[in-house]
């Protein structure tokens, strides 16, 4: 009966399934050439077992000197800690339970991949004969068996990388911390580093933090994702929802393509509302974020989502410009729509078998379904 | 983080011991060159210029009280001598080591390395058998010891010093800018002569520079080949010391300091700029 | 090859060989020919009143090195004894130097930019003095009436003065002082390169400061340890002003054996004998060197070119 309950109250609060929280965490510096810089400001956020969260943003917003708090190479200027319940305060990096993979992978050039892979073990002082059968497991899970003897400088970046992950998971932390690993990995290797690092993270169940500036990457592989800007969390949600229903114009224009249309709320009911956009169009029935009557609005519409011809039962409203721009990628064109004084429209179209149409240069006329429209709060540029 | 502040300021604290070590004994000569006990120099007595008039030939009254005046006369004499072979072996290296610079820079032949080596060798090796080997190479062919074999002794290793500053001076240049000078139109010499040679000026007049310090001060390889009449001036500050501790050393140490402080500064402070 | 590409070609032979004829001509004669010339001297016989005879002989290495049992040239163990202690107030030098001149190389390394620049300078311009001057202070500070002993019995420290002048303690503060920046800048050139995120990684996987300094800090800078270790080792070995002005009769090094044969004794082949034992030593070290370097080459590290001069 007992055992229920707890298990019961540890499903209830969901804090006990929080590997990692930060609270109000802040950190303000002098920059050297005056002047105070807030690199994060009070972000409060938690990651759960076994997930895998994506910190995303542009460069400075913050995303690596939260990471680096973490792992206790950064000190708050105010906030706290707690992984796995335990308040980290100024614990020096080496007592915490989290290991990072750098950037740059920071291999021991001096060590051969097995003494690098074993360090951590070697510094706790498990014995010889563990760390061999522990070393030999790493590299076979992260596909390096047999290449322990090797030197760092003789192996590829790809290569690299790897050690420095089973480097990182050998000593089981609690969690991983991952400072954009696959910054120096070309395009190809970095997909299927990507997935590799899906893969792994399932396996071990170990919580991982990873660090990008690319929003695709960030979708392809997150449980979910912070995006942050200016020292503060924007928004922190499942990919889809942070593509879907971004919480503002940063967030949506931050993660994939977009439309920003401004307009004004014309008519709501609570639920839904109706928007006039400044170009005259009229969109009805979209989800009200919190708006009343009068209020102005931002409308994203994702370009994917415009059409060439509307299905029959589809209401919205059509734009009618020229095709400034246009790119074939292979299954879509991209094309840019000028509308004259109106806000220019980005589209993403299905190529059909005919797109001369498509060209740059051609009249256009495509169709906007009213489910397309997303709608924020106009000035929300930042939380 | 806390705990890595006192870890630095230890470090800290150790950086600022070091450099009290390394100016301590120079600080010292400076302040007891005015002291005008004759007798034992580090027990302060008064201060006094004395010193400074005994070395320029002024008479004072300290005079009286030592025993052995050095001859003034000598020691402008050795300050003369160092300067003319200072000059001198400044100007030859400095062509010589510069040449070897560009030709192993800017070349590709087969006895590159070797000249690299032969440039590398002087410098490692300890300058008493440089000096002897010098000594048994004029004495065994009959050259007279002098002024000229003391020139010739400098020259030698100097050239590997202005080699080394040019040489670092050449591989920073951007050889881009040589070949843009060449695709817009200017032939080799012109290149060199409008291009290659400002940019290099700094680390040329940086070697020489070295090489003058250098000669300036050099005592092993000089002791062995300079004959008897062409002392330098650390030759004579060494056969002074031999003879017995005198206050005026102090006060002939601290005018040699102020003149190698000034001209270290100016060198050191061009190659820093022209980086 | 066409007519102009010839001509070129024979053009850059030329200023190659302009630019080369004065400096070979010169080295050849005044640097390679004088040390053939000491080595062939040391297989001389020494004449009855100074100067040379030619006639071939081994004793002057037999007296060094043992062999040698005749009426006038008889092995001494002295000679020997004298070299290993030049060696051992060598290595001494050396250590004294790296322990005195790591955590400051460190220091330095730490700073910003500007402020390093800075700094290097200010380590490095004492160094312009001449060397003569500089132990000349030594002097003034070690004697009995010195500095240091004034200073300390002042402080009520002790109560009569240090013995340290003229004594090995005295030489190998000498030479350590003397030969600061050509540990230091090796050094501090290798600090520098030190990538920073491996002390952090370091500590990421638990390590405390002490073991990222053993495991990861030492390791990365050995090469300008050991560079810095050569560039001192060689002067001191074969050095002899310092052992004659600080350690004065008491103190022989090799360098002043040399001197002697040189000025006083008037024995140049045994003088360029004593030489030969020198420049072996410090060709053999420099070979080890070498081959350490093209070891390490083909290992993936680098170690830097040794720069600096025996001075």
């Amino acid at each position: 009966m007992q055992r229920l309950a707890v298990a019961l109250y540890a499903a209830l609060d969901g804090s006990m399934n929080d590997i990692l929280r930060i609270e109000n965490a802040s950190k303000s510096y002098h920059a050297p050439e005056g002047g105070l810089v807030q690199a994060l400001d009070n972000v409060s956020l938690s990651v759960r077992r076994n997930e895998f969260l994506t910190l995303l943003g542009p460069s400075g917003c913050g995303k690596t000197t939260l990471l680096r708090a973490v792992s206790g190479f950064e000190a708050l200027t105010s906030g706290e800690i707690f992984i796995d319940g335990r308040p980290m305060g100024s614990l020096s990096p080496h007592r915490r339970p989290v290991n990072t993979v750098f950037q740059r992978y920071a291999l021991f050039p001096h060590l051969t991949v097995a003494r690098n892979v074993s360090y951590s073990l070697e510094i706790s002082g498990v014995g010889k004969a563990e760390v061999e059968t522990r070393v030999g497991q790493m590299l076979d899970l992260v596909g390096l068996t047999g290449m322990g003897p090797r030197r760092i400088g003789q192996l590829s970046g790809g290569q690299q990388q790897r050690v420095a992950l089973a480097r990182a998971l050998i000593a089981r932390p609690k969690i991983l911390l991952l400072d954009e690993p696959l910054s120096a990995l070309d395009k190809n290797l970095r997909h299927r580093m990507q997935q590799e690092l899906k893969r792994l993270q399932h396996e071990l169940g170990i919580s991982f933090i990873f660090v990008t500036h690319d929003q695709e990457e960030a979708l392809v592989m997150s449980d979910r994702i912070a995006v942050l800007n200016g020292g503060r969390v924007q928004q922190l949600d499942t990919p889809e929802a942070l593509y879907r229903r971004p919480s503002n114009a940063f967030v949506a224009r931050f993660v994939g393509e977009s439309n920003l249309l401004a307009g004004m709320v014309v008519a709501s009911d609570g639920e839904r509302c109706t928007v006039r956009l400044d170009g005259g169009a009229v969109i009805e029935d979209c989800r009200n974020p919190g708006l009343a009557k009068g209020d102005a609005v931002q409308v994203l519409i994702r370009p994917e989502s415009i059409v060439e011809t509307a299905e029959t039962t589809e209401s919205g409203h059509q734009i009618t410009g020229t095709i400034s721009e246009s790119y074939f990628i292979g299954a879509d064109y991209h094309v840019v729509v000028e509308r004259g004084e109106l806000p220019a429209i980005r589209a993403t179209l299905r190529a059909g078998t005919d797109t001369s149409r498509l060209a740059a240069g051609q009249t256009a006329t495509l169709f906007v379904p009213n489910s397309a429209a997303h709608l924020l709060r106009s000035g929300s540029a930042d939380i | 983080m806390r705990r890595t502040s006192w870890a630095r300021a230890i470090l800290s604290a150790y950086g600022w011991l070091f450099l009290a070590f390394i100016y301590a004994p120079i600080l010292l000569i400076v302040v007891f060159s005015f002291n005008s006990n004759p007798v034992n120099m580090m027990i302060w007595q008064e201060f006094t210029l004395d010193w400074y008039r005994t070395i320029f030939g002024f008479p004072t009254k300290l005079n009286e009280l030592t025993l052995y005046v050095e001859s003034t006369d000598q020691l402008y004499k050795a300050v003369f001598n160092s300067l003319r072979v200072a000059v001198t072996t400044t100007l030859i290296s400095t062509v010589l080591g510069t040449a070897v610079a560009l030709a192993v820079a800017r070349f590709r032949f087969r006895l590159r390395s070797f000249f690299r080596a032969l440039m590398f060798m002087p410098m490692i090796m300890p300058d008493i058998i440089l000096g002897i080997a010098l000594l048994i190479f004029f004495v065994s062919f009959g050259f007279g010891l002098g002024l000229h074999t003391i020139i010739i002794g400098h020259t030698t290793f100097l050239t590997s010093y202005v080699f080394i500053v040019v040489s670092a001076r050449l591989a920073d240049m951007d050889q881009s800018l040589e070949e843009a000078s060449a695709d817009l139109g200017a032939d080799g010499w012109t290149t060199f002569r409008r291009v290659t040679l400002p940019m290099i000026a700094p680390g040329v007049v940086g070697g020489a520079m070295l090489a003058f310090i250098i000669s300036m001060d050099d005592l092993v390889i000089t002791y062995f080949i300079s004959g008897v009449d062409s002392t330098t001036l650390p030759v004579h500050i060494y056969g002074m010391l031999r003879r017995g501790i005198k206050p005026e050393i102090n006060a002939i140490a601290t005018v040699m300091l102020v003149f190698s402080f000034a001209v270290a500064s100016i060198g050191l402070y061009l190659r820093s700029r022209k980086r | 090859m066409s007519g102009t590409e010839q001509h070129a070609k024979r053009r850059t032979k030329i200023l190659l060989a302009a630019l080369l004829v004065g400096p070979t001509l010169f080295l050849v004669v005044f640097f390679l020919i004088p040390l053939t010339i000491m080595l062939v001297y040391s297989w001389l016989t020494p004449g009855v009143y100074g100067g040379v005879e030619w006639t071939f002989s081994h004793l002057n290495y037999g007296r060094i090195l043992g062999w040698a049992n005749t009426r006038y040239e008889k092995f001494d163990p002295t000679y020997l004894a004298i070299f290993f202690q030049s060696v051992r107030l060598a290595a001494t030098t050396v250590l004294a130097s790296l322990i005195v001149c790591y955590p400051a190389a460190f220091w330095v390394a730490r700073m910003p930019e500007k402020r390093r620049q800075f700094f290097i300078f200010l380590i490095t311009l004492p160094f312009f003095i001449s060397l003569i001057v500089r132990l000349f202070a030594w002097v003034l500070i070690l004697r009995p009436t010195g500095f240091l002993n004034q200073a300390l019995m002042g402080l009520g420290l002790i109560g009569q003065p240090l013995e340290i002048i003229y004594t090995d303690v005295a030489v190998i503060i000498g030479m350590t002082y003397v030969f600061i920046p050509f540990m230091f800048l090796p050094l501090y050139a290798s600090i520098e390169k030190l990538d920073e995120s491996l002390i952090e990684a370091s500590q990421d996987l638990g390590a405390n400061r002490i073991q990222t300094f053993l495991r990861v800090v030492l390791p990365q800078t050995l090469p300008g340890i050991i560079g810095g270790s050569i560039i001192v080792f060689i002067p001191s070995l074969g050095n002899f002003i310092v052992p004659s002005v600080l350690g004065g009769a008491k103190v022989v090094m090799t360098g002043n054996l040399i001197e002697q044969q040189f000025l006083s004794a008037r024995n140049w082949p045994f003088g360029a004998a004593l030489g030969m034992i020198v420049m072996t030593a410090v060709l053999v070290l420099l070979l080890l060197y070498v081959r350490a370097v093209s070891r390490e080459d083909r290992q993936g590290v680098t170690l830097p070119v040794a720069h600096g001069g025996a001075k």
